[in-house]
C-alpha cells in the first residue's frame, strides 16, 4: 500500500483533541431523585446482559477514534497498485540479467514477471497500447506501440534470460525518451531491482510520466564461487576458490573440483556462514588445460554455482634491454605491445637463466651470448659469436630481400633513410632480409638454439623512429622472438567484448563456443577483439601454424554483481514542475494505483453512523 | 411544603366519608352467635336473622313470638359489634418528599381519610410514622371526637430521613397487638427490601393494605442529557446519559418492581393498591379504594 498524501499526517492531531474533548465534555448535571433504587437496578440489569454497557461510554470514545482515524486514513490517500496498464501506452520494460534467473518457489523471476506482463496484455483495455523492451546487454524493443494481444503474447514468451548484465540506465533512457515522444504513457518496470543503477541516478523523469517497478522476487538468499584462479608455477597447477554466501542464512554445501576431462580431482563439503565467503586453497593439480569447480547447494540462482579456470601460464612476454646510451624511441616501440615487461639492465650484466624471454641488446654485444632470444641493434664491438668488421655509409636504398618474412608484415623499410650502418661477418644461421647495396641491413635466424635478430644501424641515426612502420616492425620482432609462447587469455564476461592475442602467422583461426558452435575469427590482426556471445563456460580458440593445431582455452564467467540476487526496489527521481492545475497533479500520477481513499471514508461514515445510533440509543 | 392545608379534607368530603367504612375481610363481622360478647355496651346488639332451633341451642333465645305464629321454634341471631383496630402506617422517609404535590402530601390526606372515616366508625385507630424506625405514634384514637386531634397529629408530621421499612416495623412499636386492618402507605422504595416488615405485620394478625404511592416524575422521568442523579435519602450518586432506551429500560424495571410488590402481596393474600401522588383525595378514596373494595 502506498500514501500518496503523508502531509495529511498532521490530521492525526485530532486524535488527541476528542481525547482532550472528552475529559473536558463529561460535566454532569447532577439531580436529586426520590431514590436511585430503581435506577442502581436498572444500569445493574443492563451491565449483566450487555457486558459492554459498562464501556458504554469508552464505546462512544472509541467510536469516534476510529471515525477520526478512518477519516485520517482517507486524508492520507491510500493506494494499492493495480495489475493493470497504468497508462494509454505503456512501456513495459523487461529485466533479463542474470539475477532474474534466480528461483522464486521453483520458478525464475523472469517467467514471474512474464506472467504478470502477460496478464496486464490480457487486461488491455481497447484504447491502451504497450511497448515491450527488453533490457539485455543493450535494450530492444520487441513491440512497439501495439495493442495486438496475441503479438505481445508471442514476443513475450520469446523473451529469454541473459546470464550477463543489462545496461538498465540504456534500457531507462530508451523508455523515458519513448514516453516523452508519445503523450499518456506510463513506464513499467518488470525487475527485481537486485544490482539496479537507476536508483539514485540524476535523470529526472517528467512528472506526468507514471513510472512503477514491479519487483519481482523476494529471496536473496544465493551462494556463488566469487573466484576460482589457477596458475601454473612450473612445479604444478596451484589454485585457490572463494565461495560467498550472499545469503543472511548458513548454507551447507559441497565443492567438487573436475579436471578438462570431467574428472573428480578434490572435493569439498563445508557449511558457510550468512554474508560470509569460505576460501579453499588447491595445490599440486595434475596438469590440465582448464578444472571446473561446481558447487552443489540448493540456492536460488544455479548458473554461478559453476565456473571454469584456465591456468594462468605466463606473466607475459619479459623483454630485457641493454642500451649502451639509453634509448628512448626503442623503449616506447617495445611498451607498446599488449602483455609485455620491460626491464632495463646494465651493460656488463652476467646474464642467467633468470633474464626476460627476449634481450634486446642496444649498441652492445656482449661476450658471451645471452640464454634468451636476443635483438641486436647497432652492433658495434666484436665478441665470442659475432664479429663487428666496421661502420660505413651508405647511399644506397634499402632493399626488401625476403618479403614474405613474418618480421616484414605490413612492414615498408625502403624509404628509411640511415646515416651509418654497422657491417659484420656473416653469421651460419642468420638470413638476410633486408640489404641496402651489398650490406646486411636486417637478418634474423638461429644461433645456438635461440633466435636472433640483428638490425645493424643506430635507430637514432635514422628516420625509422618517425615512421609509421617502426612499432609494427617492432613488435613483428618481438612476436617472431617469442613466437612458440602461447599468450594468455583472459577471461571475459558475455556480451563484453573480449580482446583475445592471436599467434603469429597462425591461421584459421576458430572460436569453439561451450555448446561446440564454431566462430571464425580474421587472422590478420596481432588481438582480435571479440563480442563474447551469451554462453557461460570454458571456450576454446583454435589456430592453426604449419599445419599444427595450438590450442588455447579462456573462460566466460558470470558478471560477479549480478550474484547479488537481493531485491531491491527502483526508485526513479521525478521532477518536480510547476502544475498550473492542480488537480490534474494526482490524477496523472496516480495511474495504476486504485485509490482507496473513499472505501476508507466510507468506514469512517459507517464509524459515524454507529458512533450516533449508539449515543442516541444509548446502548 | 409539609404544612398540610387543614382544607384538603374539606366538610363535604368529610360527610361522604361518614357515609363508609373500612371493610375487615378476616374478621367478618356478624356471625357470632352472642358467646363472645361485645365490649361494647347498649345498642351494640342488631337484629340479623332467624335459623331453626336445633338441639343444645340456648332456649332463651327462642323467638316465642314466632313459635306462637309458627308453632315452630326459631332463634333469633344478632349482628355483634366489635371494634375494629385501624392501623396506618405512614412513610416519613425523605423519599416521600417528591413529585407536586409530593407523594407525602397525599400520604397524609390519605391517612387523614381512611383514619376519619376510622373514627366515625368507631373503629381503634393507630397511626404510625416511620423511617427507619417509628418517628412517631397516635396510639388509639376512637370516636368522630377525635377527629381533630388526628388532624392536628398529622399537620405535625415531616419527612425525616432514610427509610428503612424493615428495621422500622420490626422494632416492636410498629404494633398493637390487636388483630386488625394495617395500611402502610409507602413508595415501598427500600434499598433493603419491604417483605420482613410486611411478613410481620401479616403475623400479628393484621389484614394488610399496601398502598403503593409514586410521584409522576418517578414513573415517566422528565429528564435528559448526562445526569449525575443523587439519592436524597442516601446522598449516592450515580452518573447516566440519558436516552430513550435508558428511559424504557427504567419503565421496565419500574414495572417489574411494581408488579413484583404486587405479586408478593397477591401470594400473600394482601391488598396492594396503586396510587399516584398527582391523584385528587375524592379520586383515590372513592374510585381507587372503593373500587377496590377497601371500604365501602
Amino acid at each position: 500500500m502506498q500514501w500518496l498524501a503523508l502531509n495529511n499526517l498532521i490530521f492525526l492531531l485530532v486524535i488527541p483533541a476528542i481525547l482532550i474533548l472528552y475529559l473536558l465534555k463529561r460535566k454532569y448535571e447532577k439531580r436529586e431523585i426520590s431514590s436511585i433504587l430503581l435506577w442502581k437496578r436498572m444500569l445493574r440489569d443492563l451491565e449483566a446482559n450487555r457486558p459492554w454497557q459498562k464501556l458504554q461510554r469508552n464505546l462512544l470514545l472509541l467510536l469516534q477514534l476510529l471515525a477520526a482515524i478512518f477519516i485520517i486514513i482517507a486524508l492520507l490517500k491510500p493506494a494499492i497498485p493495480t495489475s493493470g496498464a497504468i497508462a494509454e501506452h505503456t512501456i513495459i520494460v523487461i529485466d533479463t540479467s542474470l539475477s532474474m534467473q534466480a528461483k522464486e518457489n521453483g520458478r525464475t523471476r523472469l517467467e514471474i514477471a512474464k506472467e504478470q506482463v502477460a496478464e496486464i496484455i490480457n487486461n488491455l483495455g481497447s484504447n491502451q497500447t504497450i511497448t515491450l523492451i527488453e533490457a539485455g546487454s543493450s535494450p530492444s524493443i520487441i513491440t512497439s506501440n501495439s495493442k495486438d494481444q496475441g503479438e505481445l503474447i508471442s514476443e513475450l514468451e520469446e523473451i529469454k534470460g541473459w546470464v550477463g548484465s543489462v545496461d538498465e540506465i540504456a534500457a531507462y533512457s530508451l523508455a523515458k525518451s519513448i514516453a516523452i515522444a508519445e503523450t499518456n504513457s506510463g513506464i513499467m518496470w518488470f525487475s527485481d531491482g537486485a544490482n539496479n543503477k537507476i536508483n539514485g541516478l540524476q535523470d529526472f523523469i517528467p512528472e506526468e510520466i507514471a513510472f512503477k517497478h514491479i519487483q519481482v522476487g523476494n529471496n536473496g538468499d544465493n551462494l556463488s564461487i566469487a573466484a576460482f584462479s589457477t596458475q601454473d608455477f612450473g612445479n604444478g597447477i596451484n589454485g585457490l576458490v572463494r565461495v560467498d554466501n550472499l545469503g543472511l542464512v548458513a548454507k551447507p554445501a559441497r565443492l567438487t573440483i573436475y579436471n578438462y576431462d570431467k574428472q573428480v580431482i578434490d572435493s569439498f563439503n563445508f557449511n558457510v556462514q550468512g554474508n560470509s565467503s569460505y576460501s579453499v586453497e588447491l595445490e599440486q593439480l595434475p596438469s590440465s588445460p582448464a578444472f571446473q569447480a561446481v558447487l552443489e547447494v540448493e540456492d536460488s540462482l544455479q548458473e554461478d554455482n559453476l565456473l571454469w579456470s584456465v591456468p594462468y601460464i605466463n606473466e607475459g612476454i619479459r623483454i630485457s634491454l641493454v642500451s649502451a646510451s639509453g634509448n628512448h624511441f626503442l623503449e616506447k616501440a617495445l611498451q607498446a605491445g599488449s602483455n609485455i615487461q620491460l626491464e632495463k639492465m646494465l651493460k656488463d650484466t652476467q646474464f642467467n637463466e633468470n633474464i626476460g624471454d627476449v634481450i634486446v641488446l642496444d649498441q652492445y654485444v656482449p661476450e658471451i651470448l645471452p640464454p634468451a632470444n636476443v635483438l641486436l641493434i647497432a652492433p658495434s664491438n666484436s665478441s665470442s659469436w659475432f664479429s663487428f668488421t666496421g661502420e660505413d655509409t651508405t647511399e644506397s636504398q634499402l632493399e626488401v630481400i625476403s618479403t614474405n618474412h613474418p618480421l616484414l608484415n605490413h612492414v615498408d623499410l625502403e624509404p628509411v633513410h640511415i646515416a651509418k650502418l654497422k657491417t659484420f661477418s656473416k653469421i651460419t644461421g642468420l638470413e638476410s632480409l633486408v640489404k641496402a647495396g651489398k650490406k646486411d641491413v636486417l637478418v634474423a635466424g638461429e644461433i645456438e638454439g635461440r633466435r636472433v635478430v640483428i638490425l645493424a644501424f643506430n635507430i637514432n641515426q635514422s628516420d625509422l623512429p618517425l615512421r609509421p612502420t617502426f612499432p609494427i616492425l617492432m613488435q613483428n620482432i618481438i612476436s617472431w622472438l617469442t613466437e612458440e609462447q602461447q599468450v594468455f587469455i583472459s577471461s571475459g564476461n558475455p556480451g563484453e567484448s573480449l580482446d583475445i592475442p592471436l599467434t603469429i602467422g597462425a591461421t584459421n583461426l576458430e572460436i569453439i563456443t561451450p555448446i561446440g558452435e564454431k566462430l571464425k575469427m580474421s587472422s590478420n590482426q596481432i588481438v582480435s577483439s571479440e563480442v563474447i556471445p551469451e554462453e557461460l563456460g570454458l571456450y576454446q580458440v583454435n589456430e592453426y601454424k604449419n599445419n599444427q593445431q595450438l590450442t588455447r582455452y579462456f573462460t566466460v564467467q558470470f558478471s560477479e554483481k549480478e550474484v547479488n540476487i537481493q531485491p531491491e526496489a527502483i526508485n526513479v527521481n521525478s521532477a518536480a514542475t510547476v502544475n498550473e492545475d492542480e488537480n490534474n497533479g494526482l490524477s496523472e500520477k496516480s495511474i495504476g494505483l486504485q485509490i482507496l481513499a473513499f472505501l476508507f471514508a466510507l468506514i469512517a461514515l459507517i464509524f459515524v453512523f454507529i458512533e450516533w445510533v449508539v449515543y442516541s440509543r444509548g446502548y | 411544603m409539609n404544612q398540610i392545608d387543614r382544607q384538603l379534607l374539606d366538610q363535604q368530603f368529610l360527610h361522604q366519608l361518614e357515609r363508609l367504612k373500612v371493610v375487615n375481610k378476616s374478621l367478618k363481622r356478624g356471625l357470632y352467635s352472642g358467646k363472645r360478647r361485645s365490649a361494647s355496651q347498649g345498642s351494640s346488639i342488631e337484629f340479623a336473622d332467624y335459623r331453626s332451633y336445633t338441639e343444645g341451642d340456648d332456649f332463651r333465645q327462642i323467638d316465642w313470638n314466632a313459635y306462637a305464629r309458627h308453632e315452630k321454634l326459631f332463634l333469633k341471631t344478632f349482628l355483634d359489634e366489635q371494634e375494629l383496630s385501624v392501623s396506618i402506617y405512614l412513610d416519613c422517609s425523605k423519599s416521600m418528599d417528591f413529585g407536586s404535590p409530593s407523594k407525602f402530601v397525599t400520604s397524609i390526606k390519605i391517612a387523614a381519610a381512611l383514619g376519619y372515616l376510622s373514627l366515625y366508625n368507631f373503629d381503634r385507630l393507630n397511626i404510625y410514622c416511620f423511617s427507619d424506625q417509628i418517628e412517631a405514634t397516635l396510639p388509639k384514637l376512637m370516636g368522630k371526637g377525635k377527629a381533630l386531634q388526628l388532624f392536628h397529629f398529622l399537620n405535625k408530621l415531616n419527612v425525616t430521613k432514610e427509610g428503612n421499612i424493615n428495621k422500622a416495623l420490626n422494632s416492636g412499636e410498629a404494633t398493637f397487638g390487636k388483630p386488625g386492618i394495617s395500611i402502610i402507605i409507602s413508595d415501598f422504595l427500600y434499598e433493603d427490601g419491604y417483605e420482613k416488615a410486611i411478613s410481620f405485620i401479616q403475623a400479628a394478625k393484621q389484614d394488610v393494605i399496601l398502598v403503593q404511592i409514586f410521584a409522576k416524575d418517578e414513573i415517566s422521568p422528565n429528564v435528559d442529557g448526562d445526569l449525575q442523579l443523587e439519592d436524597v435519602e442516601s446522598g449516592e450518586s450515580k452518573e447516566v446519559s440519558i436516552s430513550p432506551y435508558l428511559l424504557a429500560e427504567y419503565q421496565k424495571t419500574l414495572s417489574s418492581f411494581q408488579t413484583k410488590l404486587a405479586s408478593f402481596a397477591h401470594k400473600r393474600g394482601i391488598a396492594y393498591l396503586r396510587v399516584d401522588a398527582e391523584m385528587s383525595i375524592e379520586h383515590i378514596v372513592f374510585k381507587i379504594f372503593k373500587q377496590s373494595g377497601l371500604i365501602q
